[in-house]
């Protein structure tokens, strides 16, 4: 039985640190990052008034659209808008609660949690597929199939990617993988199968934050915003917020998946490692677990802004592709090619592991 | 040369009865995010695949051409410059050579290096229109990024237009006789400086655009409009350059400076693939050879006055000015009859020549490619408004009643004295 101590941490968790509070903070704060550096790289400034240098901005838009007049169109499904529009935040909310921020392993996380997150992820792809249905509307009716099509194909190289990791770690839960990588030494990033999923799942994550090049659903140029055509007011915020949940949780999984999670230098300091580890658990140290916990979301905030900086120079650099070269693509080249490394992967790994990476974790090894 | 692909897909008339109605009608425009100014386009797609497309014009009608008619050719410069806010220098310009064609009939002869300064204008105008075309383009294909960039470069070609007519959009540096300003050797000099920065740039655009995959992802084999199509639909300019026909007015038909020794300098660029590509690269081309013409102009320069006054009243005549816009060919017909007001002004602007082409550009595409498709064209529905169409209840099919000149005068009569308006 769980004392009542511990039950009301897990609550405050989930609502404040790591949770819902937390999540939000660093999303605006990844979309400040992500405009700022785009506009960086397109020779702008950016936001700049609202606190400093604009960092403020996020929040002020999200703020402005709650303010804002909230039209329904008489012929839409308008419980349906507005039951897509929520659901569009919660979904990714959820998902966060599994990902690896304070600790190595998430703050609901179980065995197998990689399975729920995978369908959580199509849950948002459906959501975004419901949203442009509910609305009725000429525009958003191409939108909508575009995005349904577009789900078909990066969903495969998405969950190719995530079972890929789960295949080298041994382990369905993404805190046994962030465990996996703490005690080899290395995150699974340094392979080259695995390097390759990375690219891969970072390249499908920008298919599912609908970003350029794939923002194909929302062309504001060609269908005028696509799907979300529609939608005003609170629910294009809320629309607009879970797009930068999305981002952050897909870069923390794949921070979680290929960078060691929000682990950092004690992968190859083992000292700071045991010191570390005196923090966790019930019997723990209290300033240590400050420490740690403080040190995790450091290290995590770092990657998931490195992958959202990845992300921006991706959206920077590309045009816009058609649907049906988006879909070629990805069932002509991607999904094939990553169906065959991930073929190598099953004979390539274990020799590697006997060949190269025993060796390297001897380097660590405790004398 | 590229061969005509399009997409096979079943036409109402000859598919199966069970698959007939597939087709959906895609409103584009009057208001889009992709269209800068109001037209409308009647899209009517199988899935993502336009079968047709209708256009229908006449949303911005301004009535300019009667008001030229009640004002003085030198207001009428002012005017006339207000039809495009972008390509503004060469409508003051071919009134003017309309006018002073009139008067050189008379022996009256505008000085050289007003021509000459009127050419570089015209230049610098259609790098600027130019430039900003290539960041329209680029933002319909989603590459935001090239927008950003080519509009940062753009500035410099706005620099000196306001450095030398003091203006940004509308120079008004015209005058029937001559221009209102010189340009002095602090401006050459800038001006030279400029046009090599910007050509250098222009270059290196034209390098991305050719490596680039996406561009070519987006622009090759869409819209695609055949050279004899091209001619069959009197398209002009850049878009009818892009379909592999030589047409220029500034070569075929030289006026203000372009008939010198410029002519011997002179590229007519042409491309031959006759999609959005080749309308991307002539466009471009266009611009770095632009920016060697004004070199060419600077250096060239003659000394002398820059105006001369010329008579109030214009003798009796009717003229046809042609003259290069930025977009193609532009025709100003000017009807004058012995006094200081033009009796009657037409005008026909290019993209009023180049609408019907995109129609059959966009069919066999994909949706996704109307908009590219239809700013290939580099349209300016302000500048191309000046019918009446009269438009039946049901919104959808316009019908269009031709009037003769006399029995449009009479409407517009009958319309002031029903309405009293100016008439008073």
């Amino acid at each position: 039985m769980i004392p009542v101590v511990e039950w009301i941490l897990i609550i405050l968790g989930i609502l404040f640190f790591p949770g819902i509070g937390f999540c939000i903070s660093i999303a605006l704060f990844d979309e400040w990052i992500d405009r700022k550096f785009y506009a960086a790289l397109q020779d702008r400034i950016g936001p700049l008034h609202t606190g400093f240098k604009g960092i403020l901005q996020p929040l002020a838009d999200f703020l402005k659209l709650l303010a804002k007049e909230d039209v329904e169109p008489s012929a839409a499904d308008k419980w349906g808008m507005r039951f897509t529009a929520i659901t569009a935040l919660v979904v990714p909310l959820v998902a966060l609660l599994f990902i690896p921020i304070i600790d190595t392993r998430g703050l609901l996380s179980f065995d197998g949690d990689l399975l729920l997150l995978s369908f959580l992820t199509t849950v948002l792809a459906l959501v975004i597929f419901l949203a442009g249905w509910f609305s009725a509307n000429r525009l958003a009716m191409p939108g909508t199939m575009r995005a349904a099509s577009q789900l078909l194909s990066y969903e495969i190289p998405i969950l190719l990617a995530m079972f890929a990791v789960a295949f080298r770690t041994g382990s369905l839960s993404l805190g046994g993988i962030v465990n996996w990588q703490l005690a080899h030494n290395r995150p699974t990033l340094f392979s080259l199968p695995m390097f390759f999923f990375f690219l891969l799942f970072l390249l499908s994550t920008q298919a599912e934050l609908e970003r350029s090049p794939f923002d194909i659903p929302t062309a504001e140029t060609e269908i005028v915003g696509g799907w979300e055509v529609e939608y005003s007011g609170k629910k294009l915020g809320f629309f607009h917020l879970s797009t930068d949940l999305q981002m952050v949780y897909g870069a923390g999984m794949a921070v979680a998946l290929f960078m060691g999670g929000p682990t950092g230098v004690e992968m190859w300091i083992p000292q700071f490692a045991t010191w570390l580890a005196t923090g966790s658990g019930a019997g723990g140290l209290l300033y240590v677990a400050a420490i740690r916990i403080g040190y995790y979301t450091l290290m995590f905030a770092l990657k998931t802004t490195l992958i959202v900086l990845i992300l921006s120079a991706v959206r920077a650099l590309m045009a816009r592709l058609r649907i049906e070269q988006f879909l070629e693509f990805s069932w002509k080249l991607v999904i094939p090619i990553s169906m065959g490394v991930m073929v190598m992967t099953i004979f390539y790994v274990p020799w590697t592991d006997q060949v190269i990476w025993s060796h390297w974790e001897g380097l660590f090894a405790p004398a | 040369m590229a061969e005509k692909k399009k997409i096979k897909v079943a036409s109402p008339q000859t598919g199966c009865a069970a698959c007939m109605p597939n087709t959906m009608f895609i409103p584009l425009g009057p208001q889009h995010p992709a269209l800068k100014e109001p037209t409308h386009f009647l899209i009517e797609v199988e899935g993502e695949v336009i079968v047709n497309a209708t256009p229908r014009i006449g949303y911005v009608h301004r009535g300019i051409e009667k008001l030229a008619e009640t004002k003085t050719y030198s207001a009428d410069l002012t005017l006339v410059e207000r039809v495009c806010g972008i390509c503004s220098h060469v409508h003051s310009i071919s009134l003017v050579n309309a006018a002073e064609n009139i008067l050189a009939l008379d022996g009256f002869e505008v000085p050289e290096r007003a021509q000459f300064i009127r050419t570089i204008v015209l230049e610098l105008e259609r790098i600027h229109s130019h430039v900003l075309w290539l960041g329209v383009a680029a933002h319909e294909i989603g590459f935001d990024t090239l927008f950003m960039l080519s509009w940062r470069d753009r500035e410099l070609t706005m620099d000196l237009l306001e450095d030398i007519s003091g203006n940004r959009v509308n120079y008004a540096i015209n005058e029937v006789g001559g221009t209102r300003r010189d340009i002095n050797q602090q401006q050459i000099d800038k001006m030279l400086k400029y046009m090599h920065i910007t050509k250098e740039r222009m270059i290196r655009y034209k390098d991305i655009c050719l490596a680039e995959d996406t561009i070519r992802l987006r622009t090759q084999d869409v819209g695609i409009l055949l050279p004899s199509k091209a001619r069959e639909l009197c398209t002009v300019g850049p878009t009818a350059r892009s379909s592999g026909l030589a047409i220029d007015v500034r070569y075929d038909d030289p006026y203000s400076a372009y008939g010198g020794g410029l002519r011997d300098i002179f590229n007519v660029i042409t491309f031959d693939t006759n999609d959005v590509f080749s309308r991307v690269v002539v466009r471009i081309l266009e611009t770095v050879e632009a920016c060697d013409y004004i070199i060419w102009l600077l250096e060239n320069m003659p000394d002398g006055p820059v105006f001369k006054k010329a008579p109030r009243k214009i003798p009796e005549a009717r003229v046809l000015s042609r003259t290069e816009a930025p977009r193609g060919e532009l025709i100003h017909y000017l009807w004058s009859n012995n006094t200081n007001k033009p009796y009657r002004l037409k005008i026909t602007t290019p993209t009023l020549s180049n609408i019907m082409s995109v129609s059959e550009m966009m069919k066999g595409d994909y949706l996704a490619d109307s908009t590219i498709t239809l700013a290939s064209i580099d349209p300016c529905f302000s500048c191309e408004d000046r019918t009446i169409t009269i438009i039946n209840k049901d919104r959808r099919k316009p019908k269009i009643t031709n009037m003769t000149e006399t029995a449009l005068r009479q409407y517009s009569k009958d319309w002031y004295d029903a309405n009293k308006g100016w008439k008073k």
